[in-house]
């Protein structure tokens, strides 16, 4: 299973940390960011994507599986049990779902669309494990979401709903990294 | 598009401006302090019986909220609040619930108490009752029902996400229910499947197999792929625990696994880069790698119609027909499928077609030469899991050049899965090749797999060593090569397999090269700690050998004291007074540090410093014999600490360990071999050539020892060697022997051997004798003469005598009797040690007794005196400088002889051209302080032209009657014919101040 995922820019500043095996305290789960963190910044590009290491509040046998857009290190935590390249395509899923939502995402958008991003990991791995991978039906789910929350918002100012369906049209258009 | 609220923004703009952390935590404090007055302004304010505040409106309170959990992201503690995010959480409306969710798995954990009160809500939503879809159109369908599903899925998503919630495991009969119901919509099945899988994984056992499997059955018949991939991620968590009672699931699983891979039949948007969702496949090969006697027994025929043919087949095209692509996503899809399918073939083992175990070998040969690091990452880490299926490490093997380049690349992980696949396939064959490749990369590689390599390096040498002395040899290189990382359990085991194998001459070479390791200032503290120890134990071995005496045992070992900790130092001690034991000129050596240390703050080396110092007046000698006799032979555990310190680095499931646990066949027949010797009543016969060329002994113990019963070798009563007290005797006897033409080499209550030669030239005539002192007669009396190369060597004796190595009777002696032996020898080359001589035979109490000595037919018994003049003398001393063919030695008498006078300076002159037989240069010794002279070193080897080839000696004894000291100088055109007349010089003169 994924015990964590953790997505920290190259400074070393977390965008966002889900543990889902889960590690209790704000200082020991800033301390297995900062140790992820550490083991990963050190990695040239040009290595491959996985470290195994040991990370005390997960277990001794887990393995980082890691892939570098641009600022940001996504990293994965998971144990023996997954498949070391269909964690790499997940991370791309994942990454390409953002893309499709946000229009060319960028660490910003994670900074100030922190609570999309949340719903849609959660559309993605639920309880450290593989939901969902086509990225359609993720975002169909996002979009179905957000279409509730507005109706639900009787105040706020009535958005089109269109404007989501359109996003979904746009799928399929850029699949390369950013 | 932003749904957030613009004060979040603006907050989190506050905080990127933060110039610095301390900046930024002040900000989040004066933000935490607002947060609190708002959730709890107290004054008049009246908060709701949930502990909320009621006039906060939902945009405020969902605002709040996301500001906590951006807080609590940033790494700082939220401590509050959580009666707001239960609030939100009871919402009817689907925006504050779904804020309510996320805020309640983030912040809170299952043992909150505030949970309690949040469970009914949780409940309710899981069983909102989903909306009957009315003839399937899609306008009557959304509204509500979209809705329903949303909040259920809100519900299952928080159950999955939090943990430690005991409270909600009750909760997994509703989630089964709402799996398994045909009301629930995709997006449901496939939460509940995952959330059933979390419930089941912190409480196992939680849904019987049997009852189950038939739902499982219906649930894979869903023709959604997001549904079968989380139904497959449950079944494998199910699976994995109750293996047997899924296994009727095997033929639905490949038949879902061969629509995707034969008939890549899958909805367009589960094409991952053109691949049918890789993830499903991958889990459903999980499934089967599960079950590894799957197709055992069956008929592999490749045209098979069974399950098990349809299976072959998709293993078989995954294999086989996976393309490169340029695409890296497409290619990392495509290769997870394909390392899935090899390690189903790990799985299956043995029982898997060899030609498809060859075929993935092949494959995996391939990737590890790649340059991509992610596939030559997997392909060494699969191969060395498929290595360890019977009779597939030879392929393996043939990748040796390749997975030790993989050993020099940048990236650590690579290098750690190159060391383990080269652990794996390390065997008797290649196990020199590949651990002296890791000792010369260990030289090179850096901190972080340094330990790891150590300790593998330590195991291998362990175990496929055919010969034991290179295994010392490669301890001691991991040691001189990175010390630090040598924990003790690796020097602790050398130490048990030195003492546990006496065959050969182990224990002497052990002593002989930690000897030479520890003599240079320099050398790490563990190995200090180990030549202590086998020095203390196993010194008494080489004390003969040219400079490594008792007394110089203690000299190198004591040049650490100053720098070795207390650990060390206790290590030391014990060796000082097993030294002390043996040696009688250590002992004025050893006092001191004992008297010193006893005062020392380290409570272990106080207490063995004042045990071993005053241990002499406290017991008998015997007893003082018995403390300090040998360790005898170490435990052999199943599982040494190297093995559980692998374990314990790598888990139970690693290959290494595996590997590492199973001896391997040299190390079997070793043990084969020891307990054939303590069958046998025979202890173990240390070959090693035992005493005596040259050395000093300071006193007259050699006589009481001579009365001395001969003490059995400890491991087995019914096999007598020489014992230690009469070792100082022989050594006295043989360094006399050296320079007189007869005499007694060797004595005890039952024999005596004594040794009459002579020399012309190149040739010699030895007789010994071998008489019986004992009151019976001896039988099987046997001789055996090491033949060494650079002696010609003719013997005859008394019938039976000379052992030829053909396992006959021997002879017998009557007592009071003698029986003869007369060897003729010629010298064809320059040497500087003795031919040993193994007596063997047995009384009539059926005692068997076995002494290894040595023949004092030394260099200097083929010397031919030279006279030169003065002139002469110097020139040649003068041509000969240079350092192999200059030995030279400073001596110090003990501190109780006589001193030198010119009286000692006679005898001296006397042992120079008698003893050594050199012609004296008077000319060139204007002080009675010095002596001098030459000779020719004889041997009947011929030149090319047909005369026999000499050797030229010079030698020069100069006397410090101030210091108590000598000094010796030989040179010679032959480095070992100086080494021979110095060791000889020394001893003899050593000798004559008695």
């Amino acid at each position: 299973m994924i015990k964590g995922i953790i997505i920290v820019n190259n400074s070393g500043k977390p965008r966002l940390v889900k543990f889902y095996q889960n590690v209790f305290g704000e200082e020991r789960q800033q301390s297995v960011i900062r140790r992820v963190f550490q083991q990963v910044s050190n990695r040239s590009d040009s290595f491959c994507n996985y470290l195994e290491g040991s990370i005390p509040e997960w277990g001794d046998n887990i393995k980082l599986i890691y892939r570098h857009y641009a600022t940001l290190y996504f990293v994965f935590a998971v144990d023996a049990q997954e498949s070391d390249l269909g964690i790499l395509d997940l991370i791309q899923v994942f990454v390409e779902a953002l893309d499709k939502q946000f229009e060319n995402v960028c660490e910003l958008d994670l900074i100030f669309h922190s609570d999309r991003v949340h719903y849609i990991l959660d559309e993605i791995v639920m309880g450290g494990m593989v939901l969902e991978t086509n990225i359609n039906s993720i975002l169909q789910a996002i979009n179905d979401q957000e279409r509730m929350h507005k109706q639900s918002i009787k105040n706020a100012t009535a958005g089109k709903s269109d404007s989501v369906d359109a996003i979904s049209t746009k799928l399929g258009a850029s699949r390369s990294a950013w | 598009m932003s749904s957030q609220a613009r004060g979040l923004n603006n907050f989190i703009t506050d905080l990127r401006n933060a110039k610095s952390k301390e900046e930024e935590s002040s900000r989040i404090e004066v933000e935490l302090a607002k947060i609190r007055k708002k959730f709890n302004p107290g004054g008049g304010t009246k908060l709701a019986a949930d502990g909320s505040n009621p006039s906060l409106s939902s945009y405020q309170r969902k605002k709040y909220i996301w500001k906590l959990v951006y807080i609590h992201v940033l790494g700082y503690e939220v401590d509050f609040g959580h009666a707001e995010v239960l609030a939100l959480v009871r919402s009817k409306k689907y925006g504050e619930k779904s804020v309510g969710y996320v805020a309640l798995s983030l912040l809170l954990r299952g043992s909150d108490p505030v949970m309690g009160g949040v469970i009914d809500t949780i409940k309710k939503d899981l069983t909102m009752a989903p909306m009957t879809k009315v003839g399937g159109g899609k306008t009557s369908s959304k509204g509500g029902g979209v809705k329903n599903d949303a909040t259920q899925c809100l519900a299952l998503c928080s159950l999955a996400n939090i943990s430690g919630l005991e409270l909600i495991q009750a909760m997994h009969v509703e989630v089964q229910h709402i799996l398994v119901s045909k009301g629930s919509t995709e997006q449901v099945k496939k939460k509940a499947a995952l959330c059933l899988l979390r419930l089941t994984r912190t409480s196992p056992n939680l849904i019987s197999g049997r009852i189950f499997a038939p739902h499982v059955v219906q649930l894979l018949q869903d023709k959604h792929l997001g549904v079968l991939t989380s139904v497959m991620s449950l079944l494998n968590g199910l699976a994995s625990q109750q293996t047997e009672e899924y296994g009727v699931l095997i033929p639905n699983i490949v038949h879902i696994l061969s629509v995707l891979v034969l008939k890549k039949d899958c909805a367009r948007e589960y094409l991952y880069y053109r691949t049918p969702s890789p993830w499903l496949q991958i889990k459903l090969l999980k499934f089967l790698q599960l079950y590894p006697d799957a197709i055992e027994g069956h008929d592999i025929g490749m045209g098979g119609n069974d399950h098990v043919g349809q299976l072959i087949n998709v293993v078989t095209r995954i294999m086989f027909e996976t393309e490169v692509s340029d695409s890296i996503n497409k290619s990392n899809a495509d290769h997870a499928i394909l390392f899935e399918a090899v390690n189903l073939i790990v799985a299956w083992g043995t029982t898997c077609p060899p030609e498809m175990r060859e075929g993935a070998m092949n494959i995996l040969g391939k990737f590890i030469s790649v340059r991509e690091p992610n596939i030559r990452y997997l392909g060494l880490s699969t191969m060395a899991q498929l290595a360890q299926i019977d009779g597939s490490v030879e392929g393996a093997k043939k990748h040796q050049a390749t997975v030790l380049v993989s050993l020099k690349d940048a990236d650590i992980s690579v290098r750690r899965r190159a060391l383990d696949l080269l652990f794996v396939i390390c065997d008797t064959d290649n196990a020199e090749r590949i651990v002296d490749e890791l000792v010369a990369h260990l030289v090179v590689a850096d901190a972080s797999i340094r330990e790891e390599m150590v300790l593998k390096i330590a195991i291998l040498a362990e175990k496929y060593a055919t010969d034991l002395r290179w295994y010392v040899d490669t301890i001691l290189k991991l040691i001189s090569i990175s010390g630090d990382y040598v924990s003790d359990p690796i020097w602790h085991r050398v130490v048990q397999i030195v003492t546990n194998h006496p065959q050969g001459d182990l224990q002497g070479y052990a002593a002989a090269t930690l000897f030479l390791a520890v003599s240079t200032h320099r050398c790490h503290e563990t190995t200090v700690r180990v030549a202590a120890y086998i020095l203390g134990e196993f010194g008494f071995l080489i004390a003969e050998r040219p400079g490594m005496s008792g007394e110089e045992q203690f000299h190198v070992l004591h040049q650490h004291w100053y720098n070795v900790d207390t650990q060390t130092r206790s290590i030391l001690i014990s060796s000082y007074a097993k030294l002390a034991n043996l040696y009688e000129e250590c002992r004025p050596l050893v006092a001191p540090v004992f008297a010193k240390s006893k005062n020392s703050v380290d409570v272990e080396v106080q207490q063995r410093c004042a045990e071993y110092a005053s241990m002499r007046e406290a017991f008998s000698p015997e007893a003082v014999e018995d403390l300090l006799r040998e360790m005898p032979p170490f435990e052999d555990k199943r599982r040494s600490a190297l093995e559980l310190r692998l374990l314990e680095t790598e888990g139970e499931n690693s290959a290494a360990v595996t590997k590492a646990s199973t001896p391997s066949e040299v190390e079997q027949q070793r043990a084969m071999l020891n307990a054939q010797m303590m069958d046998e009543g025979m202890a173990p016969i240390d070959e090693q050539e035992e005493p005596e060329l040259e050395e000093e002994m300071a006193d007259g113990a050699a006589e009481a020892a001579e009365d001395e019963k001969i003490a059995a070798v400890e491991a087995n009563p019914t096999l007598v060697g020489i014992p230690k007290d009469l070792i100082p005797a022989m050594r006295k006897a043989f360094s006399n022997l050296c320079t007189s033409p007869s005499g007694v080499l060797f004595e005890n209550a039952m024999l005596q051997v004594g040794v009459k030669h002579e020399y012309v030239g190149a040739q010699g005539r030895i007789s010994v004798f071998f008489g019986n002192l004992h009151a019976t007669a001896l039988h099987n009396f046997k001789v055996k003469v090491d033949q060494p190369d650079h002696l010609r060597v003719q013997m005859q004796g008394t019938q039976g005598l000379i052992d030829d190595g053909e396992g006959d009777e021997g002879c017998s002696i009557e007592n009071k009797t003698q029986a003869k032996m007369l060897l003729l020898v010629e010298v064809t080359a320059p040497f500087d040690d003795a031919p040993s001589m193994r007596i063997t035979f047995e009384t009539e109490e059926g005692e068997r007794h076995d002494y290894p000595l040595r023949l004092p037919l030394v260099a200097t018994c083929f010397m031919e005196p030279v006279n030169l003049d003065p002139g002469a003398f110097m020139q040649r001393w003068k041509s000969l400088e240079g350092q192999d063919r200059e030995c030279q030695e400073v001596m110090r008498l003990p501190p109780n002889s006589s001193g030198i006078d010119e009286e000692y300076m006679s005898r001296v002159s006397n042992i120079i051209v008698n003893g050594l037989k050199f012609g004296r240069c008077e000319g060139v010794d204007p002080t009675p302080w010095t002596v001098s002279g030459a000779a020719t070193f004889r041997t009947g080897a011929k030149d090319v032209n047909g005369n026999n080839i000499n050797v030229g000696c010079l030698v020069r004894v100069e006397a410090n009657p101030k210091a108590n000291a000598f000094r010796v100088t030989t040179r010679t055109l032959h480095p070992l014919c100086s080494k021979a007349i110095k060791n000889v010089s020394l001893v003899s003169i050593k000798l004559a101040a008695l």
